[in-house]
């Protein structure tokens, strides 16, 4: 073990040291550290002669879950993926790399690598998806609905500013109004702006194409459901049915 | 734009409890609680955590996040940790240590709890607990029935 750990020292230039946490524990005190100062979690144990595991006690799990829990079988799905892609394996959360002397350098620098990608799922967290609805809408409208004469941003009504439809395709005389609702307010904004259409006497259709269908609250769900001629209910339906629907606007 | 004392307003204001500590099932060798908090005067919503390896007592953290009412995404405030190992500050230390959000961080779009300082308040999770509590202003019906001491003793103050 003594000769592992002095390579050690000697392959980070002495700017890393070791001490040892538990019997035949060894942590890794290296000049690796996550965003928020702390040092990055890794130890060293042995395995069997001349082999030894580099490992984080679950440690990276314990940090993520801070913000972020895998707690689906699509987030597991995830992580289980970057371990296989970087030739990891865990052991009830302790994730593992097995290495030899000769290898500990830069077996080191590629498992804090992969630890440190396990730890940015939390980007993944909902308020970040969420954001991509609206750029993959908007993507798949200019590239795939062009026949129909999209706008963005239009005000049915020109004095009121307040109540603006996200897109407006022309498949006909009509104009098809189009709400992307990703949240709660928007749905309520979508419902209000076409109760205010309705009532101007506008001739229009309402569109709606949600980024979640069922995690609206059921009220608001039934008030926009009332309200708008057409909905999808996510972004894979209005990807897969949105042309025929416009198609059928033609006739 | 946050400002420092906003941030300090935030741990200091009397909270109570709203959502009471559940324990999470861990996938991992790590236990995890979890709890909603809001001001008393009902104006801030916080989620709190406390997490313990299994494997090594000594490794903790205890959170108070805020939960801002008008922005996207949360805000670690600070962050009760064990001896896990090294820090920026003491790269060859495991100290006891607090994170703490700065203001500056979180407005140049880093990681809010960027700010160290050791601490000798408290040396194991129980006392840790204790030290949380306290410093985020629980209020002391809902320390006594979520985080009694564990001594049993009642807490007077």
């Amino acid at each position: 073990m003594d000769e592992i750990l002095k390579n050690i020292e000697k392959d980070f230039n002495n700017q890393a040291s070791i001490k040892q946490k538990r019997p035949d524990i060894y942590q890794l005190y290296l000049p690796i550290f996550h965003e928020d100062g702390d040092m990055i979690d890794l130890f060293i144990v042995p395995k069997e002669k001349d082999k030894y595991t580099l490992c984080d006690f679950g440690l990276t799990l314990q940090r993520l879950s801070y913000s972020y829990d895998i707690d689906t079988e699509n987030k597991e799905a995830i992580f289980q993926k970057i371990l296989l892609e970087n030739n990891l394996y865990e052991q009830k959360g302790n994730i593992c790399l097995d290495t030899t002397i000769e290898n500990v350098f830069s077996n080191i620098m590629h498992i804090t690598h992969a630890l440190a990608k396990i730890g940015s799922m939390r980007y993944f967290k909902r308020e970040v998806i969420e954001s991509l609805f609206i750029e993959m809408l908007d993507e798949f409208i200019n590239q795939e609905l062009q026949e129909f004469h999209p706008e963005s941003k239009v005000l049915p009504i020109p004095d009121r500013d307040d109540l603006e439809a996200d897109y407006q395709f022309s498949p006909n005389g009509h104009p098809v109004y189009l709400f992307g609702v990703k949240d709660v307010s928007k749905a309520r904004l979508a419902t209000i702006s076409c109760l205010e259409f309705q009532k101007a006497n506008l001739n229009f259709r309402g569109w709606v194409v949600n980024d979640d269908f069922e995690k609206l609250p059921k009220k608001d769900r039934s008030r926009l459901t009332n309200t708008c001629d057409k909905q999808f209910t996510s972004l894979d339906e209005f990807k897969m049915n949105a042309k025929i629907f416009l198609e059928r606007e033609k006739k | 734009m946050y400002t420092d004392e906003f941030l300090k307003g935030l741990i200091d204001c009397p909270k109570k409890i709203v959502d009471h500590p559940k324990e999470k099932e861990g996938r991992a060798d790590f236990l995890k609680k979890s709890f909603g908090l809001i001001s008393i005067n009902e104006e801030y919503r916080f989620n709190g955590f406390i997490t313990q390896s299994l494997v090594f007592d000594e490794n903790f953290s205890i959170g108070l996040v805020f939960n801002p009412k008008d922005e996207k995404g949360t805000i670690t405030l600070l962050r009760c940790n064990g001896r896990h190992g090294g820090t920026k500050e003491f790269p060859h230390h495991a100290e006891w240590h607090i994170h703490y959000a700065d203001a500056e961080m979180i407005n140049l779009g880093l990681k809010p709890e960027g700010r160290i300082i050791t601490t000798n308040e408290y040396s194991t999770l129980d006392s840790a607990i204790q030290f949380y509590i306290q410093h985020i202003n629980l209020m002391p019906e809902d320390r006594q029935k979520y985080f009694p001491p564990p001594s049993g003793q009642l807490d007077l103050f």
